[in-house]
């Protein structure tokens, strides 16, 4: 087994909201996430929307603070320390790809700046060698350096977005949905080029995103939140073979198969109602209220986040 | 599909050309597209944005705004033209003959109004109905939808509602004047996948109950997979391919299908694959190419593609596909 890269402990960020003078409320956005990150590995986040895969995405980065916990990188705690020398190694690439590009940059000041507050480059001709390389590493032209992001098509924004998060030479990237934004036929591109780029630059992808078919082809593991938190952990295969928690389950049959035969013959599990307030969650279980087996314990206790198999985790009553 | 109805069009839309007059050129966002519908059957139309899939769906509904313009072909919905139709005997078409459901319920629901409120104006705009009887419409199409405690919902707001309830509202607004057919442009593309399967289903178990027709437009092959019978796939403003669900998926002859198919990743794979990406970008559509708009991107073009535009061939069994490589030409002119 590798060694680990990254590892959370009791990771928790809670979000405080003004109720009126001096009284506060929470969003508990991500509740006592424990898991580590392999070298080399792509470990996969799915969830719907608002259980706090971003988040802890960013928390790992802190580029939210932590409320709680610890992360380690490579061994190193580094919850406490000055992120500067960690930059270098541990890079994000944005959701939607138009916003996170200033606008009044051209493409090569994007690249480049990173390589200024790194100073990464010797001379004026080193830098704009290294950014040239970089927007061919990304299947840009070197001339587009000169131009603006809104000349862009999407797909060339998050290239441009991947190049800026390349300019340092990380370790590390969260990859937080880079592909949701995206047409069919540019996401997987997009994910052919991610996969590329992890086996030459040997890089460690944290992807997030709440599409369970990309994720599945890309992660070496996946972990499953709902509601902030972490439900199930499970290398890729086997948690679409054997999921055990009921959301994974449920997940898995939710998403849509580009197969009418498949599509139409298998039994999904529909699961009644929407997705609870994280500023108000249920008690015990957090998914209680919509699981179709939830029981009086559920409702009362908190499950465990245990290792059932080797190297299968899940927090869950009845499994 | 329907039993007796079988053979019985609805809708028949014939080269129906539709472009935007920008101030930097004519945009032909939609150039030329031909299809049948027939009662009770569900059409998907996938495209990727920009294939002009919704502008067709508004120039039906006659929503398309200035500086778009119908620029020819007709629309017969129900053997009535149209595109003919003046402004007073569309928004009598809209609702009782057609009704249509958007990407974003938010927007499209108004914020200052009650949900009862909306639905009951919408019932009042095409029937001469009581308050009170609407009313109870109102709250039995809540109902079809599968909102729990209707009476309640009906004082509340639009923000009240979490985005898949926001959903079955818009689908019940849709659905209260009993049209013949429904157009859902993206109605689970802003939806949580948990949510998305529970639209799905309703819209599914709807459809056979009341046997009307849909058009449904998405850009997910999965969500097209599970409820169309028929398929019309879109590029740049033109119906490539189009045919039965099963001939779609199981035998496409677009090599544009055939590309979109492959590389989606699948959720059931039994092994890691790589995908196998469609090269290139999408059409800019304010100059788009000569010959055939995929040609550009496609990996067997030849050199007659970037030249004309290909026919449209018949392949039988109501499945037409719109490529040289299926024609004699292309074997007496040779690749490339």
């Amino acid at each position: 087994m590798k060694s680990e890269l990254i590892r959370a402990e009791n990771l928790r960020k809670y979000f405080p909201i003004k109720m009126g003078f001096m009284k506060y409320n929470y969003v508990r956005a991500v509740e006592e996430a424990n898991f580590s990150i392999r070298k080399g590995e792509t470990l996969g986040l799915v969830g719907e929307s608002g259980c706090g895969k971003t988040t802890l995405g960013r928390a790992v980065l802190r580029l939210h603070e932590p409320t709680s916990g610890k992360i380690f990188y490579a061994g190193k705690d580094i919850t406490d320390v000055n992120m500067m020398p960690y930059r270098r190694k541990m890079q994000i690439i944005f959701q939607d790809p138009s916003a996170s590009l200033d606008p009044r940059m051209t493409v090569g000041e994007i690249v480049g700046e990173a390589i200024d507050i790194h100073r990464l480059a010797g001379s004026k001709k080193e830098r704009s060698e290294r950014i040239q390389q970089l927007l061919t590493q990304v299947g840009l032209n070197s001339e587009h350096s000169n131009r603006y992001p809104h000349e862009f098509s999407g797909g060339q924004q998050q290239r441009i977005g991947i190049a800026r998060a390349l300019a340092v030479e990380p370790e590390f990237i969260v990859c937080d949905e880079p592909v949701s934004a995206l047409d069919v036929s540019i996401q997987s591109q997009i994910v052919n080029m991610l996969e590329d780029m992890q086996k030459d630059l040997e890089l460690t992808y944290l992807f997030i995103a709440h599409d369970l078919s990309v994720v599945r082809h890309i992660s070496n593991r996946i972990g499953v939140m709902y509601l902030g938190n972490m439900v199930e952990l499970a290398g890729s295969n086997e948690l679409h073979k054997n999921p055990l928690h009921p959301y994974t389950k449920t997940l898995l049959s939710a998403v849509p198969v580009p197969d009418p035969k498949v599509s139409r013959a298998r039994k999904r599990i529909i699961l009644e109602g929407d997705i609870p307030s994280p500023m108000n969650p249920p008690s015990g279980c957090r998914f209680h209220t919509r699981c179709p087996y939830a029981i009086q314990r559920c409702k009362e206790e908190i499950p465990q986040w245990r290792e059932l198999a080797s190297d299968h985790f899940v927090a869950c009553h009845i499994v | 599909m329907s039993e007796a109805m079988d053979n019985k069009k609805l809708l028949e839309v014939k080269d129906l050309k539709v472009s935007f007059f920008t101030p930097v050129g004519e945009v032909k966002a939609v150039g030329g597209i031909s299809y049948e519908l027939n009662h009770g059957e569900v059409m998907g139309i996938v495209g990727e944005s920009g294939s002009g899939k919704s502008v067709e769906a508004y120039s039906i509904m006659g929503l398309l705004q200035s500086p778009g313009k119908v620029v020819g072909g007709s629309i017969i919905f129900d053997g009535e033209d149209v595109l003919a139709k003046d402004a007073k005997e569309m928004q009598d078409f809209r609702g009782n003959s057609v009704s249509m459901i958007f990407q974003n319920p938010m927007t499209c629901l108004n914020p200052v109004y009650t949900i009862g409120n909306q639905l009951v104006e919408a019932v009042r705009c095409h029937k001469k109905i009581t308050k009170k009887e609407a009313g109870a419409k109102a709250i039995e199409m809540l109902k079809l939808v599968g909102i729990n405690n209707p009476e309640r919902r009906m004082n509340q707001y639009p923000h009240e509602l979490s985005g898949g309830m926001r959903q079955r509202v818009m689908i019940a607004m849709g659905l209260i004047c009993d049209p013949k057919m429904l157009i859902a442009d993206e109605p689970t593309t802003a939806l949580d996948v948990t949510i998305q399967a529970q639209i799905i289903e309703l819209m599914k178990d709807i459809q056979r109950k009341t046997q009307m027709s849909i058009i449904f437009i998405t850009h997910n092959l999965g969500v097209v997979a599970e409820i169309c019978d028929r398929v019309s796939v879109m590029y740049a403003g033109k119906i490539v391919e189009q045919g039965d669900v099963e001939d779609i998926f199981y035998r496409p002859r677009h090599p544009y299908t055939l590309g979109l198919l492959r590389s989606m990743p699948r959720v059931d794979a039994e092994e890691y694959e790589r995908l196998i990406p469609i090269e290139g970008t999408p059409v800019d559509m304010l100059n788009p190419p000569s010959g055939c708009p995929f040609g550009p991107r496609c990996e067997h073009c030849m050199k007659i593609c970037l030249r004309m535009e290909p026919p449209k061939i018949d392949i039988g069994n109501g499945h037409t596909s719109s490529c040289w490589l299926l024609t004699e030409e292309a074997k007496k002119e040779g690749c490339r």
